[in-house]
């Protein structure tokens, strides 16, 4: 059988959770295309879908705004190429806000 | 011979170092060699988690052993705060404090939580309270409350505003008018340099009363480095010694160390995620950078924190080469308490700042000769005498209601 769809969690702390509706952890399922999902993918998805309030707190441009740390499976993003890694399933993407000021 | 290739390399290194990419595909931790890294430092060195929580650990020992401030069995009162620092130094301090080894931490920390998140609902603020007690209570420390609108409207009565229970903390919604109300309609710049006065002579006075003879703070290096910047800017140049040093001895009796100054804000968030721990956070409402000197040096900080990184230690650094002025007598400044300058044989930037304002705004006597004019300003200035602020705060002082602080 094939899956049609890529179920990972995702993990918000430091302060980003209140962006999600004050959740910590959320689990989801990205349907499946022809192209494999990035995180920089995975960054408009969750913009389009998750992000509650304040975008300009979690995203920028591209990428996350500076002073979110990103870690894939406890791993620092910036080993893992940052939005270009490539999402398998399972894995666990979580978001550290380390903004300053509240 | 001169060689064109290496000006350029020369040139290169007048400038600012901007962030760096490192190709980390496959690389090893640089600590043990072996293991996988999960973390990268300063955008180029990588680390696996177990040497990366070692050293951070390491780091924050080696600050506390160094200075030696803090005696076994004296108390030492935490500047508590929301956010990853005050988090991860109350995890260094629990898990020193539950070492059974030789270096085991032996003295008592004692919390202190300031309120004065004026511009948050008193809903949030009650909010905010209630978690920080939580936090406490996790690590098993003992906490005291302040609401530094109280103190700032009367200092006197210490003992009656220190709480040991979050809900005795007095919260109004008309805080932040009531700060106001003692200030004659300050500058955004003045205003928070006001209150951040208050909030330094706060932390003495409990401190006082508390008997701790040590205060630590949760500054991280990026806070040193705005600090020290805003600093020049407000012409308390005199004083970034104090402001930004590891120790700050103004105050006779009580000595305050800055333990984490040397740790940038995504060592310690990851400390704390490795950790599991969730520092207390609020969402704050968006700080308009050209508001005042302070957010606009938090922002050009932050800013060279993102694209070059190195320059954060860089500042932090050549502020630690800065020496405490010696021309100091005995007074010090009503409201900052920084030791008051004496007069020097030479003139200095402050007093020189203050002759050249005198001079352009004389009216010149034309009916002597050019010689004579001059002789006569020169005569005539009395250079002011900060008999009771320093340079800054007589700036300030004009902008205060109250009678003697
Ligand atoms: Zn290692
Ligand atoms: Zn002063």
């Amino acid at each position: 059988m094939v899956e049609n769809s890529l179920t990972i969690s995702l993990g918000f702390g430091g302060g980003a959770e209140l962006l999600f509706g004050n959740k910590k952890n959320i689990s989801i399922s990205l349907p499946k295309t022809q192209k494999q999902w990035t995180i920089g993918e995975l960054l408009k998805w969750i913009k389009d879908n998750l992000l509650q309030e304040r975008p300009e707190l979690f995203i920028q441009d591209d990428s996350v705004r500076p002073g979110i740390l990103v870690l894939v499976n406890e791993v620092d993003w910036e080993l893992v190429d940052t939005v270009n890694y490539e999402i398998k399933s399972e894995d666990k993407i979580v978001f550290i806000s380390t903004l300053h000021g509240g | 011979m001169c060689n064109v290739g290496d000006d350029v390399e020369e040139e290169k290194a007048k400038f600012m170092q901007a962030r760096t990419t490192v190709n980390l595909k496959n690389s090893v931790c640089v600590k043990c060699r072996t293991a996988k890294p999960q973390v990268v430092l300063q955008n180029q060195y990588p680390y696996c988690k177990d040497c990366f929580l070692s050293a951070t650990v390491h780091k924050f020992k080696a600050l506390l052993g160094k200075n030696r401030i803090a005696h076994p069995n004296e108390k030492v009162l935490i500047y508590h705060k929301t956010g990853h620092a005050s988090t991860a130094l109350l995890h260094f301090l629990r898990t020193g404090l539950d070492l059974t080894t030789p270096k085991k931490i032996r003295f008592e920390p004692i919390l202190l939580f300031v309120e004065g998140d004026f511009k948050l609902s008193v809903q949030q603020r009650r909010l905010i309270l209630q978690q920080v007690s939580e936090e406490a209570q996790r690590f098993g420390f003992r906490i005291n409350y302040v609401c530094l609108t109280q103190y700032i409207l009367d200092s006197t009565q210490l003992s009656s505003l220190i709480c040991d229970k979050f809900d005795d903390v007095l919260i109004k919604e008309n805080d932040a008018a009531s700060i106001a109300g003692i200030m004659k309609k300050p500058n955004v710049t003045t205003q928070t340099e006001i209150i951040k006065l208050y909030e330094q002579r706060l932390l003495v006075d409990v401190a006082k009363f508390l008997n701790c003879k040590c205060i630590f703070t949760p500054d991280l290096g990026i806070d040193i480095a705005s600090q020290l910047l805003t600093n020049v800017c407000l012409g308390r140049g005199e004083h970034i010694v104090f402001d930004t040093g590891t120790v700050d001895s103004r105050d006779s009796e009580v000595t305050i160390l800055k333990p984490l100054r040397n740790f940038t804000i995504k060592e310690i968030a990851l400390y704390n995620f490795f950790n599991g721990l969730e520092p207390v956070r609020f969402l704050a409402e968006n700080v308009n950078p050209y508001k005042s000197i302070q957010n606009l040096m938090q922002k050009f900080v932050s800013d060279l924190q993102e694209n070059y990184p190195a320059t954060i230690s860089t500042i932090v650094r050549t502020g630690d080469k800065l020496g405490v002025n010696k021309n100091v007598g005995e007074a010090k400044c009503l409201l900052c308490k920084a030791p008051l300058g004496t007069k020097p044989d030479t003139l200095s930037s402050s007093e020189a700042t203050n002759f050249s304002h005198w001079v352009s705004t004389q009216t010149p006597n034309c009916g002597v000769s050019v010689r004579d004019r001059s002789k006569h300003i020169l005569e005539a200035f009395n250079n002011a005498d900060y008999g009771k602020y320093c340079f800054s705060c007589n700036q300030i002082q004009p902008f205060l209601c109250l009678r003697e602080v």
